[in-house]
């Protein structure tokens, strides 16, 4: 028979896909045939007939062997993970270092992508939570989201059809008293009673809302959620036919929803929402409104007959409807508004960042492990071990390593996620998340850690293990057996790698450095500010109509404003309050960011700055102690409308103004083209007189100095003297009150809600507590940062010394034979010193230059505030530390690594080797 | 213990049996080929070879490799006595189906 060889690659495809026990003689059976087959039937038909055995072998006895590969898999995979975990007790520095780093950016990057997750595109725990929608407008013209209106809300609930139900609601906290008269504070939602239709839930107590209720004339009743029930009631079982005042209105309680419930986000009671019908779309009243897909109904065929709903509206009410058009979205997606994916993966994106920078430097470390395991790797080979073997068993070593890292890293993100969480909440001035919210890590983010721990083994694992199995292996091995060294090098790779990590150091350090400082800084320790001493709380007034029209709304505020003084006459009249004062907000956030525009009485170009601007009444500066530095504080006289006086703090003058005089100087609010703001004080267009200028408050969260203030009195609040906004926003009539209490008379915070309510039943007084208590979320929020980015940046200190460790032992150990030769001939110690050292001082310098050119213009503001003499050095001072840290740091890395090459007997080295 | 065989299984046990000389694939599949005049898949053939190994039916061994098969060695293959039992009995079961049977109904005579 002829020596015709079967196509090769049938013939490779074919040994690939049979079991191994039936391979051999397979493969030969049909060599044998198709050497038949083409003596007696030509080229053509052999070779068509052997792809086609191929094809019947490979579909009949594929399935064998894949589960022959798994089996192959499975046993060897079991041996590399136990070499794997040998190797991280074996090697406890490179562990260490280098888990914690994985740890650290897996932690970091899974509890942001989830944390983000849980915010933006959230699941809802209700039944087909998922089918549940929120319609809104869209102002083209303004290019945002615009509310609907009660009128958007009928008109939509009569037309569409792929929403099977439709409800409505508005949130506000109200006052809520007791049948037995104790009062708190809670956020009730207004809806319409399809919204329990909606949600699908029943209540756990009598009934929940029935449209009879929205009916005008019905009686007031309310819903209350688990949780009021349980605080206001004592979870009295016999709640429900009992009346509570809702807002100075007396309410019958009809229904108790179960624990949990707090749709539509954080609401813990329900009112019916009442409105007329409305005829003119442009005085209807603003609601969110929400439903659920009907039956068949998707997304996409509800936006499609809204939008021809839009264009209906448009063209009927063309003056109020003609740049808006209705939108549709999950109601999952309620915070992001819809338009959450580009911040999802923004995250995403950090988290593969974070670990594959993480990784990267890692990768350098195991090189250089790798490294010297160089003879093991060249035995194996000539032990007939292929290169792929070799290669998986250091992937799977690494994947140990990550795997474990990340493992450890997703619990402390999931624990701490829940704290985290809290702590945001807490600053949003929500009690608790939404009601959807989760702290658990979702599968999502599970599977797509795992995926990118799965990517760092391969970086970790893979590149060094291919770099260091390369194609010169059998001369490497001959190199070894002669005893020279061998011929792996630290290339520029690598050497890229440790620079990068020099520069991301001394640039992010000083940051680091800067935000750590928070960590330490107690606001309440450092200063003789009697924090304690201080209650402050949100003095609020509950309305059951709001003022719709300008005039309704100057009378509501009127009356507002007068029941506030009464109420800080009441608190006032109390035994152990030494004073009680309004202002616009909480000293150190909540204040009125705008632009000012100072001029001086000289001939000097006016200042453009950005500061702040509280609203004081006329004893706010005297209660918080601020003493006046230079001209004088607000006097009785200035609290007359249009006085326009200001005075300033010294932060202002010394950061804003560069330590110019600011007494008799003016403050003037800039004309902004198209860009009004009712808020802005000093108003656009403006003039203010500065007349004196305050000490700094002793007590600042983000440290003593560190806001830039001007006190303005409160009669020039932009919407109404006395009832001013919480930020002065028009819509909220809200202040801040504070009560200085003398020593030892704490106990009277516990009798302020009934003194409130006692003034006038809509009062609410909410956030209630002690002013270091107000502060604390925020300082533990701005503490947690602190810790992240200590901890961030003490893993970026460990890696780049640690890189310059394995760089310089790794020079060490390949030069062994060069130095040894140097000592015998004579040469000294500093230049044996210079021939190890020499690299890695280049390395290292060159990193910091790098790192410094990218960190000085970072904290360059601070240097230049630092040109007044006042300011320290914080900026340039870290960028210095790090610098001599990150050298300090690195030298020592060196120490060993040269003592064991200052160690080296020639003798004994060139002997050995 | 294996009940029962399969049309072609005892094909295929019965064909190890014809062939004379080594006994593997390539001859196996010509055996059946020629005496059923029909062609066979060969991967079902070896399939159903793999198949009986297991069941303990037929046992196996590499030959010594041969240059005519690309230096490859035969999968050769004997019957094993179980086998042959369940052969016997698989062919008796069959005649037993057969016996009684009128010849007027094979030929489609009332």
């Amino acid at each position: 028979m002829s020596d015709w060889a079967p196509p090769r690659l049938p013939r490779a495809l074919l040994g690939f896909a049979l079991p191994s026990d039936v391979r051999d003689g397979i493969v030969g059976d049909l060599d044998e045939v198709y050497r038949k087959r083409r003596s007696e039937k030509g080229w053509l038909v052999a070779f068509l007939w052997y792809w086609g055995q191929l094809l019947a072998f490979s579909l009949r006895l594929g399935p064998a062997r894949v589960r022959e590969i798994g089996t192959i898999i499975g046993s060897s995979a079991g041996l590399d993970v136990k070499l794997g975990l040998r190797m991280l007790v074996k090697y406890p520095m490179l562990t260490i270092i280098g888990g914690v780093a994985i740890t650290v950016a897996s932690a970091i990057g899974v509890g942001a992508a989830e944390f983000v997750r849980d915010l933006l595109v959230p699941s809802i725990p209700l039944d087909e939570g998922d089918r549940l929608v929120t319609l809104r407008q869209l102002d083209l013209e303004e290019s945002g989201p615009a509310p609907a209106s009660w009128h958007d809300y009928l008109t939509w609930r009569e037309s569409v059809e792929s929403v099977a139900e439709l409800g409505a609601f508005t949130v506000r906290d109200q006052g809520l008293v007791s049948p037995r008269g104790e009062s708190d504070a809670v956020s009730v939602a207004r809806v319409t009673a399809s919204a329990f239709d909606i949600t699908r839930v029943q209540p756990g107590l009598g009934r929940y809302l029935i449209e009879a209720d929205e009916q005008d004339g019905a009686t007031p009743v309310i819903v209350l959620g688990h949780e009021t029930w349980q605080a206001l009631m004592d979870g009295d079982p016999q709640a429900v036919g009992q009346t509570v005042q809702v807002g100075g209105v007396p309410t019958i309680v009809v229904g108790v929803m179960p624990e949990g419930y707090r749709f539509p986000r954080n609401q813990n009671a329900w009112v019916p929402l009442r409105f007329p019908v409305a005829a003119d779309p442009a005085s209807s009243p603003r609601v969110s409104v929400f439903g659920r897909l009907a039956e068949g109904a998707s997304l996409e065929t509800a936006r499609a007959e809204l939008t021809g709903i839009g264009a209906r509206a448009a063209a009927d009410y063309p003056e109020t409807h003609a740049q808006l058009r209705p939108e549709l979205y999950p109601f999952a997606n309620l915070i992001s508004g819809g338009r959450a994916s580009g911040i999802l993966y923004g995250v995403r994106a950090m988290l593969v960042l974070l670990l594959m920078v993480a990784c990267a430097n890692v990768a350098t470390l195991v090189f250089a492990r790798t490294v010297t395991r160089e003879g093991e790797i060249a035995v194996r080979t000539a032990l007939g071990a292929t290169r792929k073997r070799i290669v998986l068993q250091l992937f799977a070593e690494a994947l140990v390593l990550v795997a474990a890292s990340t493992l450890v890293g997703m619990g402390i993100a999931r624990w701490v996620l829940g704290w985290a969480a809290g702590l945001f909440w807490e600053n949003q001035q929500e009690a608790l998340g939404p009601f959807w919210w989760d702290d658990s890590l979702s599968l999502v983010t599970i599977a797509y850690a795992g995926v990118l721990a799965f990517a760092g083994a391969v970086m970790i694992g893979i590149v060094p293990a291919l770099k260091a199995t390369g194609a010169r292996i059998q001369p490497r091995l001959s190199q070894l057996s002669a005893g020279g060294g061998a011929g792996l090098r630290f290339g520029g790779m690598w050497t890229a790698v440790i620079v990068f990590q020099v520069a991301l150091s001394v640039a992010f350090l000083p940051l680091a450095v800067q935000q750590g400082g928070m960590v330490f800084y107690d606001p309440f320790q450092r200063s003789n500010f009697p924090a304690d001493q201080y209650i402050t709380a949100q003095l609020a007034r509950d309305v059951v109509v709001p003022p719709r029209t300008a005039e309704e709304r100057a009378e509501f505020l009127e009356v507002s404003a007068q029941l506030f003084d009464e109420v800080r006459s009441a608190i006032a009249t109390e035994p152990g309050v030494s004073a009680v004062s309004f202002a616009s907000g909480l000293s150190g956030f909540n204040h009125v960011v705008s632009p000012v525009e100072f001029r001086g009485d000289g001939n000097e170009p006016p200042i453009l700055a950005v500061s702040r601007t509280m609203l004081v009444d006329q004893s706010y500066l005297d209660l918080m102690g601020a003493e006046v530095v230079s001209g004088r504080s607000l006097q009785p006289a200035d609290f007359t409308p249009g006085s326009r006086v200001v005075v300033v703090n010294e932060s202002f003058v010394r950061v804003a103004l560069s330590g110019r005089n600011a007494v008799g100087g003016m403050l003037r609010g800039p004309e902004r083209e198209g860009e009004a703001s009712e808020v802005a004080i000093p108003a656009a267009g403006e003039s203010y007189q500065i007349v004196g200028v305050v000490k700094d408050p002793e007590v600042d969260v983000f440290g003593p100095g560190a806001h830039q203030v001007i006190y303005a009195p409160i009669t020039e609040a932009p919407v109404n003297p006395g009832a001013v906004g919480l930020v002065g926003m028009p819509a909220a009539p809200a202040t801040q009150l504070f009560v200085h209490l003398r020593p030892q008379a704490e106990g009277i915070a516990a009798s302020l809600h009934t003194i409130v309510a006692s003034v006038d039943p809509s009062l609410r007084l909410s956030q209630m507590g002690t002013v270091q208590e107000a502060w604390r979320p925020v300082h533990r929020q701005y503490r947690m940062f602190g810790w992240i980015f200590m901890l961030v940046a003490g893993v970026v200190l460990a890696l780049s010394v640690a890189g310059i460790y394995a760089l310089m032992s790794f020079s060490v150990s390949r030069r062994t034979r060069e130095i040894a030769i140097r000592a015998a001939v004579g040469a000294s110690q500093g230049r044996i010193l210079g021939i190890v050292f020499r690299r890695a001082a280049i390395q290292l310098l060159l990193g910091v230059v790098l790192g410094s050119l990218i960190a000085v213009p970072v904290v360059w503001d601070d240097i230049q505030q630092s040109a007044t003499g006042t300011i320290t050095l914080s900026g340039l001072r870290s960028v210095f530390i790090v610098v001599a840290l990150l050298t300090g740091a690195g030298l020592c890395a060196c120490l060993i690594p040269i003592r064991r090459a200052l160690a080296i007997a020639p003798v004994d080295a060139i002997k050995s080797n | 213990v294996p009940q029962s065989l399969g049309e072609f299984e005892q094909m295929v046990l019965l064909a190890i049996l014809h062939v004379k000389g080594e006994v593997y694939g390539v001859p196996i599949v010509e055996e059946i080929e020629s005496r059923t005049g029909r062609a066979v898949s060969r991967a079902a053939v070896y399939v159903t070879l793999r198949r009986l190994e297991k069941r303990g039916l037929i046992s196996s061994w590499m030959s010594d490799p041969t240059g005519e098969r690309g230096g490859k060695a035969r999968l050769c293959v004997k019957i094993e006595p179980e086998g042959l039992t369940l052969l016997t009995q698989s062919r008796r079961a069959m005649e037993r189906m057969w016996d009684d049977l009128d010849p007027r109904m094979l030929e489609g005579r009332p």
